[in-house]
């Protein structure tokens, strides 16, 4: 867009003054007081303030530009390339009128859209940079740290992004709406994850809206397989049926053949079969009869033995009781007498035993205990004795004899005796009587215990009868032994005695022995009893067998007789069941005979029952068969599995293709956030290099080396020093906002458009920073608009001179 | 009578829907009907003593009451004497099939309904010929029913027809042998003059031959893309020999004489075409598409693919979509047709370093095809909106 011309009609002191521009450079050019700034202030608010305003916000911001003519209204007119724009305000309201090509807006919203379109970067982004005040331009840098320049730096940046980002007629952003406009079209409820659709509406409860051709597409196959499903389970069940029905009318039919055949026999079975039960019964009463013709003469005979027998036996049971009671009697007695001869042997044995043991003179505990005492004292002092033992050694020098401890001794002359003697010798020879004791004399007292002990023995041994201790004490034992066998005795005698003492038994025996008579009848031994039990149950026991047996007979006998009364009617029955037999025989040959696949008659009729109830069962069978192949096939589906299974394979490839769109889509998606991201990071590489370009013909390569913080220069390197930008001079601090400012034009509108409107911006420059500036203007000239306003010639001859006289459109504003 | 001359068709499939087939599926199932006419009249217009319709004259057996009348009223207009109609296994015969009960219904007395599998003597038709019939009772058998004891059954001086529906081993495509398969030995030891086969949509042989005696005429309008060529019937004239016609043939040494020949009835054909694109796609690229003349009546599958010019997509749309108008139906694949995106193709389209120049960049360094498509598809789209 370039301006074309700008119209005051009124504006503050300008009562109706047109200006005309063109591309490229402008220099509005006038003294002080030409109206200069009048110019730089309606360019701006034409562009940028809105037409209707609060009465305040009137007052705050056009105030200051009433007309000094007079009249409440102040009124700009802007052309350029893209149309024309016209705003009028005043304090009660105002208006606003935009002519393009192909319309025209006077909607104060509608206008304010156009604008936008033509001025793209926003108002702040222009105020601050594109049309910045000449004060405003040494302290840019250090505005734009400051946080409420955070909304014009955000602005800015996202206008860099999206001068970026919408390079060659494409915005990024919209590419990405559109981009996931075609994702959502592709997967509208589909789950991407699950490869299903969103909250497990499968095909049984499936989404009627916002169906995405990826969920459009599932459904479409899921419905034909379902499709192809019931399709393939109708023929499969219509087959099944098909073959059930087959099946059950072949066995209706070989049923229909085998009732044919066995039918028209049943009548002559049914009396085949009353024939041969009463041939059966004829059969079994010919048997028995015949039997009974046997049996009966036998079983007279036998009842007649039996009774006989019967009889024997009752007699020999009677003898065989006596018998048994004699030989119980005899018995008893014998085990009496038995007991007899024990007593008495035991009473015998009583009064020896107490005849010994009155015998036995023995010794009693007491005074054995007292010869073992005296015993062991004279023992004890024997030994003491024995330890004071002398040897004595008689040498006499003549043949004599001498008494040594009472004893004669026998000397010989020069020969040496030698005695041995206990504790004292006494050597008596002639009339010397030598004594010779151990010790002081205690020799004495022991000799005098031993010899007390001894004779106190002796005195118990004599009163004893015995000689020894060991004696005595084999006689006490023996006196013992003899009081146990007495009383073992007298406790034998005392058991023996318990069923009655030797006179009671004999009194016993005397009542069992035999008479005379018993005697004499008895000649030989009487027989075990235990063996007469045994004979006296057999016999019982047969004649309980004979009994039962003759009953049996007579019953038997009587049952023929009551049946019968004689014999002889027997023989005449048999006579009559055997003309029977032969009649039905023959009338059973008459009779159709069983079919070879029949046993018998029960066969038959089970066969003949069997296929009625099969029939009936299969014709039922065979009714329900139809209805339900009739109700399959009202039911049966609109396509055949074949033209579903084509279907189907057309889904298939179908789905296939749409979800490999889809993926491609979402990798698409994946790259362009990688690259979004990547050009992302170079938002800034632009503005970069086109400031460091501008600052370096502005400076002459002096200010080459600057740090950039993404967008705001922080600090440069000068002579290899580094300076902060703060510390620049004020004038180099105007050249790097004026590099700054046109990287940013530059960055705006790459493709060209822009406008950078500059007031006096050289006046604190050298003349060689003011040259390197109009270089630096006409560098962007080709491509952008830039409106300079001075108030010296020089200046708009110095960018004359750098760019060319025809390059430069200059305005001179009346003095 | 020493000469009888049979129509042959099969696999009609009236109540086909064809439902895939968007707006083509209304006039692909109304052909169905109409074949019924044509064939008819082909029947008629070359004196056919016999229309035989050897099986799947319906395409299920629950056809609506009104169709099967309409398709009655049809074979009515034959000028012969008699049509047989055999139940094949889509229209499979069962006792109480709705469908053969209102086909007999509504049928003429001159059709005669082949539900046996036994001999139909067509005396009462005026005709000297017994035909031997083995209908179809379900869906799928792994076993055909031959009528037995043919040669023992059949009478001198008579012609011979076999009419069977099933596939026939080594011809019809049924790898599971489960649509009633029949082998040409078989059919062949049976001894009758000619067999009259249905199942198999593409017709066999391809040359008709005097000693082939089993025939398959395929659908007598094609339905589907596994037969590209026109549908028809076997036009079959049997005669027998001028002298000894009494003497009883013997299987393998037929005295009949058979002569059989091709007639085209199909209006729709399905064709299948690929084309491959490589940068710009020829003006021509599908000028020779359909192969026939009736383009109306024709459905294409196309398949392209290829790499073609991003400034050409748009031509090769505009033949493409012109086709379209002509047929009665196009598919078409062009899943492995990718646009030629090369990097002058990126530098001609979008300035360097530029999102989208980055974004191509990218894609094609990772060859994926389908996204730059895509992309190139979108990137357009936005900047033309």
């Amino acid at each position: 867009m370039t301006i074309l011309s700008l119209k005051l009609h009124p504006f503050a002191g300008s009562v109706d003054r047109d200006l005309t521009f063109r591309s490229g450079l402008n220099v509005v050019l006038g003294p002080n007081e030409a109206g200069k700034s009048t110019v730089f202030q309606a360019l701006r608010h034409v562009v940028q303030t809105p037409a209707r305003l609060t009465p305040r916000r009137f007052t705050d911001v056009l105030g200051p530009f009433m007309p000094a003519s007079g009249g409440d209204v102040i009124r700009v007119s802007l052309e350029h390339t893209d149309g024309s724009l016209t705003k009028a305000w005043q304090r009660s309201g105002g208006s606003a009128r935009v002519v393009t090509d192909r319309a025209e807006f006077t909607d104060t919203d509608a206008v304010q859209d156009v604008i936008d379109t033509w001025f793209p970067v926003g108002k702040a982004t222009t105020d601050w940079l594109l049309s910045a005040d000449q004060d405003g331009s040494s302290r840019l840098f250090e505005r734009l740290m400051l946080s409420d320049a955070v909304s014009v730096r955000d602005s800015l940046s996202s206008a860099l992004r999206s001068s970026l980002m919408e390079t060659a007629g494409v915005s990024v952003d919209a590419f990405s709406r559109e981009l996931d406009e075609e994702l959502e079209r592709y997967y509208a409820n589909w789950d991407v994850q699950a490869s299903y659709p969103k909250n497990n509406r499968g095909i049984h409860n499936p989404y009627t809206k916002n169906v995405g051709l990826v969920l459009a597409a599932y459904y479409a196959l899921e419905e034909t397989r379902l499709a192809l499903k019931e399709s393939r389970d109708y023929e499969q069940a219509a087959a099944e049926a098909q073959v059930s029905l087959a099946r059950m009318q072949a066995a209706l039919s070989a049923n229909d053949v085998d009732y044919a055949r066995l039918k028209p026999i049943e009548s002559d079975i049914q009396e085949r079969l009353s024939c041969e039960h009463e041939l059966s019964r004829l059969s079994a009463e010919h048997e028995r009869l015949k039997e009974v013709n046997r049996t009966w003469p036998l079983t007279g005979e036998r009842a007649r033995t039996l009774d006989n027998e019967l009889k024997r036996l009752v007699v020999q049971k009677k003898a065989l009781e006596e018998e048994k009671v004699a030989a119980l009697t005899q018995r008893d007695r014998v085990v009496i007498e038995k007991k007899v001869n024990r007593l008495e042997e035991l009473e015998a044995a009583v009064l020896q035993a107490r005849s010994e043991a009155s015998a036995v003179q023995a010794p009693d505990a007491e005074t054995i205990q007292k010869m073992r005492r005296c015993e062991q004292r004279a023992a004890q002092a024997g030994a003491r004795i024995d330890a004071e033992r002398l040897t004595v050694t008689l040498t006499s020098q003549v043949d004599g004899t001498v008494i040594v401890s009472g004893e004669d001794m026998v000397l010989r002359s020069g020969e040496p005796s030698v005695h041995t003697v206990s504790g004292r010798a006494e050597i008596v020879t002639g009339d010397l009587n030598i004594v010779v004791e151990s010790g002081e004399g205690e020799i004495e007292e022991a000799v005098r215990t031993r010899d007390d002990a001894t004779t106190q023995l002796k005195a118990l041994f004599e009163a004893s009868a015995v000689a020894s201790v060991a004696e005595a004490e084999q006689k006490r034992e023996h006196a013992q032994a003899a009081s146990r066998q007495l009383e073992e005795l007298l406790a034998r005698l005392t058991q023996a005695s318990e069923d009655g003492d030797l006179s009671t038994l004999k009194e016993q025996l005397d009542e069992l022995r035999p008479t005379e008579t018993e005697s004499t009848a008895s000649q030989s031994a009487p027989r075990d009893p235990d063996l007469l039990q045994q004979e006296q149950l057999d016999l019982e026991a047969r004649l309980v067998e004979t009994k039962l047996q003759l009953e049996q007979a007579r019953v038997q006998l009587s049952a023929w007789e009551a049946e019968f009364e004689t014999h002889e009617h027997v023989v005449e029955a048999l006579v009559e069941v055997q003309s029977d037999r032969k009649n039905a025989t023959a009338k059973l040959e008459t009779l159709a005979s069983l079919p070879d696949d029949c046993t018998d008659s029960v066969s038959f009729f089970d066969r003949l029952r069997s296929l009625e109830s099969d029939r009936e069962r299969l014709v039922r069978s065979c009714s329900e068969a139809r209805e339900a192949m009739l109700r399959l096939e009202r039911d049966a589906p609109e396509r055949s599995a074949e033209e579903l299974e084509r279907d189907l394979s057309r889904h298939e490839d179908t789905f296939a293709r749409v979800r490999r769109e889809a993926e491609a889509l979402e990798r698409l998606q994946r790259t362009t956030r990688e690259v979004v991201a990547e050009v992302d990071r170079r938002t800034y590489d632009g503005l970069q290099t086109r400031f460091l370009r501008l600052l370096g013909i502005m400076t002459q390569e002096r200010y080459s080396d600057v740090d950039l913080s993404r967008d705001i220069p922080q600090s440069t390197r000068v002579d290899g020093n580094e300076l902060a930008l703060s510390l620049l001079s004020h004038g180099t601090k105007e050249t790097f906002a004026l590099a700054w400012r046109m990287a940013v034009l530059e960055e705006l509108y790459p493709d060209g458009g822009g406008l950078l409107l500059l007031d006096d911006p050289l006046v604190h420059l050298d003349p060689v920073r003011r040259r390197g500036v109009c270089e630096a203007m006409r560098e962007i000239s080709g491509r952008q608009q830039i409106v300079m306003l001075t108030c010296h010639p020089s200046f708009a001859d110095e960018l004359v001179e750098v760019a060319g006289d025809d390059a430069v459109h200059c305005i001179r504003l009346p003095d | 009578m020493n000469s009888l001359t049979v129509l042959h068709t099969a696999d009609v499939h009236v109540g086909l829907r064809f439902s895939s087939h968007g707006e083509a599926s209304q006039p692909l199932s109304a052909a169905r009907f109409e074949i019924v006419d044509r064939v008819v009249e082909a029947a008629s217009e070359a004196s056919a003593d016999i229309l035989v319709l050897a099986g799947d004259l319906f395409d299920r057996t629950r056809i609506p009451k009104t169709d099967v009348e309409r398709v009655c009223e049809s074979l009515s207009g034959f000028s012969g004497a008699c049509v047989l109609v055999l139940p094949g296994n889509h229209d499979y015969f069962t006792a109480e099939s709705p469908l053969w009960s209102d086909f007999c219904r509504a049928a003429g007395e001159h059709v005669l309904l082949l539900a046996e599998t036994r001999p139909y003597p067509l005396d009462d038709y005026g005709l000297p010929c017994d035909v031997w019939a083995a209908p179809c009772t379900a869906k799928t058998s792994a076993k055909h029913v031959l009528p037995a004891d043919l040669p023992a059954t059949r009478r001198p001086g008579r012609f011979q027809l076999g009419v069977a529906h099933g596939s026939l081993v080594g011809v019809s495509p049924d790898p599971k042998l489960q649509y009633y398969p029949m082998t040409r030995e078989d059919l062949d030891a049976t001894g009758v003059d000619v067999w009259l086969l249905g199942h198999t949509h593409v017709p066999w042989p391809e040359v008709p031959d005097p000693g082939i005696r089993v025939y398959n005429p395929g659908t007598p309008e094609p339905d589907g893309l596994d037969y590209t060529r026109c549908g028809g019937v076997f036009l079959h004239t049997l005669m027998h020999p001028e002298a000894d016609s009494s003497e009883e043939p013997r299987p393998g040494n037929r005295r009949t004489q058979l002569a059989s020949r091709f007639i085209a009835t199909g209006q729709y054909r399905f064709e299948h075409h690929e084309r491959t694109i490589t940068g710009v796609p020829a003006d021509e690229l599908l000028a020779d598409i359909p192969g026939h003349s009736d383009a109306a009546k024709t459905l294409v599958r196309l398949r392209v693919h290829g790499r073609i010019d991003p400034d050409f997509r748009t031509r090769y749309q505009t033949l493409r979509d012109e086709l379209r108008e002509r047929l009665l139906l196009l598919e078409v694949d062009e899943s492995e047709l990718h646009t030629r995106i090369t990097a002058d193709t990126i530098c001609d389209h979008y300035p360097a370093a530029s999102f989208p120049a980055e974004l191509l960049k990218r894609l094609s360094n990772d060859g994926d095809h389908e996204a730059m498509d895509q992309a190139f598809r979108l990137l357009e789209q936005v900047r033309n909106s």
